[in-house]
């Protein structure tokens, strides 16, 4: 499976499961990452870690460590 | 056209009032007040821009941009931001972290802004330059990057300390779409810093400005203790304390009387320091000393008004005596360093100092090459 670590600068992507847990997970769902809620990764911060995503609409920055309990289809 | 100083003095002078009176609300009051007053006009215009950044959506997107530098030395992207503005007042740079969720990461971020050194220390590193370096070019921006490796320096060392240790704090954050603000709202959200920096003035620097123009002129002429407008430093009660402990400052090159009521003034406001050298010269300071004397005073406890926000930032008195006396313990510990290790270059070694330069300097790089305790990984273990 994999997960939204890994997917690429354009694509869109469709939230499968959340992986993480307590706070983590809690913070992600409140800002709309739930399942089945298409995803599109915008850009990468220039010192590569945050992500930058378009989820319902609006603007989420993302680490990729956080990104990496996502798992998209 | 007189100034309000002026005036003052001519009404008080018409009414005949008291020698001492007049000299507390004229020296004391006006000149302490009015000297933070006088930052008011330019801390607007900083208000007006930072407010400017913050709601055109910028200040997110430098978040963004810094968190991977940031979480390396355990501290998060938003951390830049009270850095940022901390470089012109450390007041509103402590006020931004508010923005820092994670009570972990924001009680660090307060304890480490104010290591950046803010307006007012500028005339400190602008006359050790002047007055022990020739104006060497490489005094001020030394002064920066002193600040910001106490920053990075701090960040792992603490991070590292039980009372910081635990997993990252999410970094899930939304990034509001680049839009004009309207000017209302810059205006209000200038208006409430600026305000609240006013109130500050009228409050604990109006107690303090009182409590060291007592200290400045009440002290011993002949023998007799009383109110005095000629009174030497020496013989006052601010001279006697920097008597009584500018020996805690001899291990770090600068223990005399003068430096010693300089960082006590410091205390107050941060450009009160040149104003006690202005008058007593640099009798008997080496270059060695003068650079020992300018960290530590960047580094140490900041202004009255800056422990203000700490401590309404922080809303625990033990955290902000936590945060001042690490501001201290480590502003010391970086000036021995710097003076001890100076001295083994420049000939004059202090055996006991240096014992304990080295020490320092062992327990530093232990405290930065100790692994971390906290797990690598995001998983936080719920109790059911």
């Amino acid at each position: 499976m994999s997960t939204l670590r890994d997917a690429k600068i354009g694509q869109t992507v469709t939230v499968k499961r959340l992986t993480g847990t307590g706070a983590v997970k809690r913070r992600i769902m409140d800002m709309g990452l739930t399942r089945g809620t298409e995803v599109y990764i915008r850009k990468v911060a220039p010192l590569g870690d945050p992500i930058e995503v378009t989820v319902r609409g609006y603007e989420l920055s993302l680490r990729k460590a956080d990104a990496e309990t996502i798992e998209v289809g | 056209m007189p100034g309000i100083p002026v005036l003052v003095e001519q009404g008080l002078d018409s009414i005949n009032c008291v020698g001492w009176l007049k000299s507390l609300i004229l020296d004391g009051i006006i000149g302490g007040v009015g000297a933070v007053l006088g930052f008011v006009p330019q801390m607007l215009v900083l208000f007006i821009f930072l407010a400017f950044l913050e709601s055109c959506g910028y200040m997110a997107r430098i978040a963004f941009v810094m968190d991977r530098i940031f979480r390396r030395f355990g501290l998060s992207g938003k951390s830049f931001i009270p850095m940022l503005i901390g470089s012109g007042c450390g007041v509103p740079g402590v006020m931004a972290s508010r923005t820092i969720e994670n009570e972990r990461d924001r009680r660090m971020t307060i304890m480490t802004t104010t290591f950046i050194p803010c307006g007012a220390k500028m005339p400190i590193v602008a006359m050790i330059a002047a007055a022990l370096f020739g104006g060497a070019w490489w005094v001020a921006p030394s002064a920066y990057f002193i600040g910001v490796a106490a920053i990075i320096v701090s960040g792992i060392m603490l991070k590292k300390t039980k009372m910081f240790a635990g997993d990252p704090a999410p970094f899930v954050m939304e990034l509001p779409a680049y839009h004009l603000p309207t000017f209302g709202n810059v205006m209000r959200s200038m208006w409430e810093r600026g305000w609240s920096f006013i109130k500050k003035a009228g409050t604990i620097i109006l107690l303090s400005s009182i409590l060291i123009w007592a200290g400045n002129s009440f002290g011993w002429t002949d023998g007799a203790f009383g109110f005095s407008t000629e009174l030497e430093m020496e013989n006052s009660i601010l001279g006697k304390i920097g008597q009584g402990i500018c020996w805690i400052f001899a291990p770090l090159g600068f223990g005399e009387p003068t430096a010693a009521v300089a960082t006590i003034m410091g205390l107050v406001a941060k450009e009160e320091v040149v104003g006690v050298f202005g008058v007593l010269d640099f009798e008997g300071l080496s270059a060695l000393a003068g650079y020992s004397f300018l960290v530590f005073n960047l580094l140490c406890a900041p202004c009255f008004a800056a422990i203000g926000a700490i401590k309404r930032e922080m809303n625990s008195a033990k955290w902000t005596w936590f945060a001042i006396g690490y501001q201290c313990g480590f502003a010391y510990a970086v000036s021995l360093m710097i003076n001890q290790f100076g001295l083994l270059f420049t000939g004059s070694v202090n055996v006991i100092g240096l014992i304990f330069a080295i020490a320092v300097l062992a327990f530093m790089i232990y405290m930065l090459v100790r692994p971390y305790k906290e797990s690598t990984k995001l998983t936080q273990k719920v109790k059911i």
